[in-house]
């Protein structure tokens, strides 16, 4: 699966982005790096069909994400072949790790193997904690296990925003060697970060903060 | 499994749900409660006009409204009228039949079971009223020292009661009527006759001047008369002579008008009640929206489209409505089935408890309309959460 961004806009306020193009192709790491209010998010959220672009496109294996798609469909391949591990959501206090975890597959109608959730539940280092309630577990186990929701349904473009936030090293470890260990000739990751751990990538995307009114390309 | 999910999703919101649950309980009592009580007088408004069938009943002037509050709501009273009108109404032009009836209040002394019950001494030979319910239910007219009470009397078939000082034998016990008839007893004309002939107790079925005393008589109209034209001619000839003829459907209209006001009354208070429960209920499911955007807001991240997530929320707040309906019709049953008689008494109408039936579609109906309330508040609600786009659902500022 590949995704194409071209001259990818968007104004707010105070800072946006301006003709972002960037290509994402099977295999590949990106990381999309830049100071805060960068709108790395925003760009994120652009590219994994989260959020309209002012001007500008992206195609999904060729197919125009937002014109080709319906809003429906978008999120819909959301759960199937793009993942994404998003900043500011949480996990359902009243439901367990596990049930988090599953629980969007299950809505959906989609299978899930056990035997590759308690792999991905050990990679990420929170099997012993799959029973437990989100309120109960640390912020490092609760990122993992956000990270956990995403990687069951194998996406083939995993998206995460910051994966690493927030996380002790021990943890941030764990993660960044997920993600990069997540990479094969099918699949690809896309992460916004400003973490120094993800020392390597196959595209670079750098975002500057400019003005909205401002000429100019904030990536280079 | 989805019960299980919403059931452990609600356990974490024990503040909404408890709001939720007073809102929906409030609502719900209201909309059962009332409409079991208008049901109830309409019930007993339509059993009145059903039993009281067409014809004509005539009273001493001036006692219309004792009759009919004797009727209705079971209040005794005595009247005496001469028994002598029987004769006189019958000769009158369109009266087929005619029956008398006397209504005797006992009295909560010695001499009574129970006082308070309305005794009508009837003539089972002549009658075309009550005889009927009797027949319907295979129970054969009373004889000398028997009788047969109303529902609400408290007395059984077979058990032996004392009233006036005499031993009656209870020979049978009309069906409720939601009418005066269920704290009432009926003996025949020959048993009154019989009581009155002992001492102290003539005024149970006097003489006056010779003529015994009845309260009203009960006329049916002849064929190719109505009872509005026969109640206007006997009014035009006996008016003056201190007798009134009432159509029962002119009795029963008054009762209509009664209940219409009613119903208009608890319609207006439903609807007021369910406008404030709309504003309410959409405001709590707003703001609990509101709350839960970041959990929603991943699940859409992870393909959970939102008319699955609408669905989730609306079956979750459906088991909250759920828990309120039942609780509302459990208290609504509670407070109203033990004391129909006191409502009855209080109400000054006819008033019969709805059956099962009944019961069951005022249930559906109350589930129906808070579930329409609910179901457009999460459906306005959810139109404009999901407006936005997906990513703003979880934060405004994005960049």
């Amino acid at each position: 699966m590949i995704i194409q961004a071209e001259g990818i806009e968007k104004d707010f306020t105070r800072e946006g982005l301006k003709d972002i193009s960037f290509r994402i192709v099977p295999g590949s790491f990106t990381l999309i790096t830049g100071e805060s209010g960068s709108g790395k998010t925003t760009l994120l959220n652009i590219a994994g069909g989260m959020l309209h672009p002012d001007r500008g496109r992206v195609f999904v294996d060729g197919r125009d994400l937002y014109r080709d798609y319906t809003r429906k469909e978008r999120i819909r391949l959301l759960g199937s072949d793009l993942g994404y591990m998003m900043q500011g959501v949480s996990l359902i206090p009243s439901l367990t790790v596990k049930d988090n975890i599953t629980y969007p597959l299950v809505l959906t109608g989609r299978e899930y193997d056990n035997e590759k959730l308690e792999e991905i539940l050990n990679q990420l280092g929170i099997y012993e904690v799959r029973d437990s309630y989100p309120g109960r577990i640390s912020g490092g186990e609760y990122r993992r296990a956000l990270l956990a929701g995403v990687l069951l349904s194998e996406p083939k473009i995993l998206f995460c925003d910051e994966p690493t936030s927030n996380l002790d090293s021990d943890s941030a470890a764990v993660v960044t060697d997920m993600l990069y260990s997540y990479v094969n000739p099918d699949r690809s990751v896309v992460v916004a970060t400003h973490d120094t751990a993800f020392d390597r990538a196959d595209a670079h995307v750098e975002l500057r903060r400019i003005p909205v009114n401002g000429i100019g390309i904030n990536a280079d | 499994m989805y019960i299980d999910f919403a059931r452990k999703d609600l356990g974490a919101q024990k503040k909404v749900v408890c709001l939720l649950l007073l809102i929906f309980f409030t609502s719900s009592f209201s909309i059962f409660a009332g409409g079991l009580f208008t049901r109830g007088i309409t019930r007993g408004v339509d059993e009145t006009v059903e039993r009281l069938g067409s014809g004509m009943i005539v009273v001493p002037s001036g006692y219309d409204e004792d009759v009919q509050s004797t009727l209705f709501e079971g209040k005794a009273c005595t009247i005496d009228l001469d028994s002598t009108w029987t004769k006189e109404l019958l000769s009158a032009e369109g009266v087929k039949a005619v029956s008398p009836q006397r209504y005797i209040a006992t009295l909560s002394a010695e001499c009574c079971a129970a006082g308070g019950i309305q005794m009508i001494a009837y003539d089972p030979d002549t009658d075309f009223v009550i005889s009927r319910w009797f027949n319907d239910q295979e129970i054969a007219g009373p004889g000398l020292n028997e009788i047969i009470v109303g529902k609400s009397t408290g007395f059984s078939a077979g058990e032996t009661v004392r009233f006036f000082g005499r031993e009656f034998l209870v020979k049978g016990v009309l069906e409720e009527t939601g009418m005066g008839y269920d704290t009432s007893a009926f003996i025949s004309f020959d048993t009154a006759g019989a009581i009155a002939a002992e001492d102290g107790y003539s005024l149970i079925y006097p003489s006056v001047d010779g003529v015994e005393q009845i309260s009203m008589i009960m006329v049916s109209v002849e064929e190719g008369y109505t009872e509005e034209s026969v109640c206007a001619e006997i009014n035009s000839l006996y008016g003056t002579k201190g007798i009134s003829a009432y159509t029962t459907g002119s009795m029963v209209k008054t009762l209509a008008q009664k209940l219409s006001g009613l119903k208009s009354v608890f319609s207006f208070f439903d609807v007021i009640l369910v406008l404030i429960e709309s504003v309410a209920v959409f405001s709590v499911v707003s703001m609990n929206m509101l709350q839960r955007r970041s959990a929603i807001g991943r699940l859409i991240s992870v393909g959970v489209t939102e008319d699955i997530m609408m669905r989730i929320i609306f079956e979750e707040y459906m088991l909250i409505l759920a828990a309120a309906v039942t609780a509302s019709v459990f208290s609504g049953i509670m407070l109203i089935y033990p004391f129909e008689g006191l409502l009855h008494s209080l109400i000054d109408m006819p008033f019969q408890l709805p059956g099962p039936a009944d019961t069951l579609i005022l249930i559906g109906e109350t589930l129906l309309v808070n579930a329409a309330v609910l179901l457009i508040a999460v459906l306005i609600t959810g139109n404009s959460f999901y407006k936005r786009e997906p990513a703003l659902i979880i934060r405004e500022d994005v960049a």
